[in-house]
């Protein structure tokens, strides 16, 4: 993987670590804030107990996932094995989709990430009413648009796939 | 989790030395129909491994999803851990690997349907099982740590 795709991520990774924030709530506040935060909302045609079945089965399905990274040149050695988190809470205001991520290898995180690492995305969903959910997703506004889109697709149900994560 | 790492991490190894797949003979009675759709750049493999009783497994072969349809055999009675890989190579993103694995044990008289989709980075792999009337069934993706 060319590692000048990884910089606009690093570049937040390099931020987050300052901040590092320590809970979901504390992402949430931190990512409007952020040069290359983005927080994106809509609302999903879909009644809230099915985005939070979605929310429930593809979470651990498609992101209990580690992937490697590894580039050899005659400048550079990379190796990086990135581990991700999924976590659902559900209550009956809302339900919350947190996608926390750690890596190890040779890459330098300064500070103390929390138990889990980073948080990379967080994604709330509210009921509207009884058909409609509002989904909130605080993300990196690049380095993430793969899981967003499938986040996405499970909050609509328009498409229930994993993300190929991998991709950014 | 580690489950997963070491899968992705066991595939990647198999991607990298290209040498070391062999083609899956493919030669038991044909009980599992894969339905594949990937768009163009997308190269989709199935693995198929044996599983013993300790949870140990023995690659059998890999035989490429370059088509729409294929039957494969995979024999009733006996678990094995298919795996699913997709490989992409691009100029600027190098080339990647992701997959995704599932323990499946045929009971005879069935059917099995393997569906394979890729598109636009996100994956889709479901398999379901269908009786003798043609009724289908979704089986939950079970992991090597669970056989």
């Amino acid at each position: 993987m060319n590692w000048k795709l990884l910089a606009p991520a690093a570049t937040l990774l390099a931020a987050c670590a300052v901040q590092h924030p320590q809970n979901a709530e504390e992402f949430r506040q931190y990512v409007p804030t952020a040069t290359f935060g983005k927080v994106q909302t809509f609302e999903a045609n879909r009644p809230f107990r099915d985005v939070v079945k979605s929310f429930q089965a593809k979470a651990p399905e498609c992101l209990n996932i580690a992937v490697r990274t590894v580039e050899t040149s005659s400048t550079s050695n990379i190796n990086v094995l990135t581990t991700y988190k999924p976590t659902v809470v559900v209550n009956e205001q809302r339900a919350e989709l947190h996608v926390q991520r750690s890596l190890k290898g040779n890459v330098i995180v300064p500070g103390k990430p929390p138990e889990g690492g980073d948080y990379f995305v967080v994604a709330d969903a509210t009921p509207l009413d009884r058909k409609r959910t509002r989904i909130d997703i605080y993300a990196p506004s690049m380095g993430a648009t793969t899981l967003v889109r499938a986040i996405t697709g499970w909050a609509t149900g328009e498409n229930v796939g994993c993300p190929d994560m991998t991709k950014r | 989790m580690k489950a997963h790492a070491l899968l992705v991490a066991g595939v990647l190894a198999l991607a990298a030395g290209c040498s070391g797949l062999k083609t899956y003979p493919n030669d038991a009675p044909k009980n599992v129909h894969v339905a594949t759709q990937t768009e163009r750049g997308v190269r989709a493999s199935l693995h198929v491994h044996q599983v013993n009783g300790e949870c140990t497994t023995r690659y059998e072969g890999t035989l490429p999803l370059d088509q729409p349809a294929l039957d494969i055999g995979v024999p009733a009675g006996q678990p094995r851990y298919l795996v699913v890989s997709f490989d992409t190579s691009s100029f600027m993103a190098g080339s990647c690997s992701t997959s995704v694995g599932t323990l499946l044990t045929p009971r005879a008289g069935y059917g099995y349907e393997l569906a394979v989709r890729y598109q636009k980075d996100i994956y889709d792999v479901a398999l379901r099982e269908i009786d003798r009337k043609g009724a289908r069934r979704e089986l939950a993706r079970r992991p090597l740590a669970g056989c």
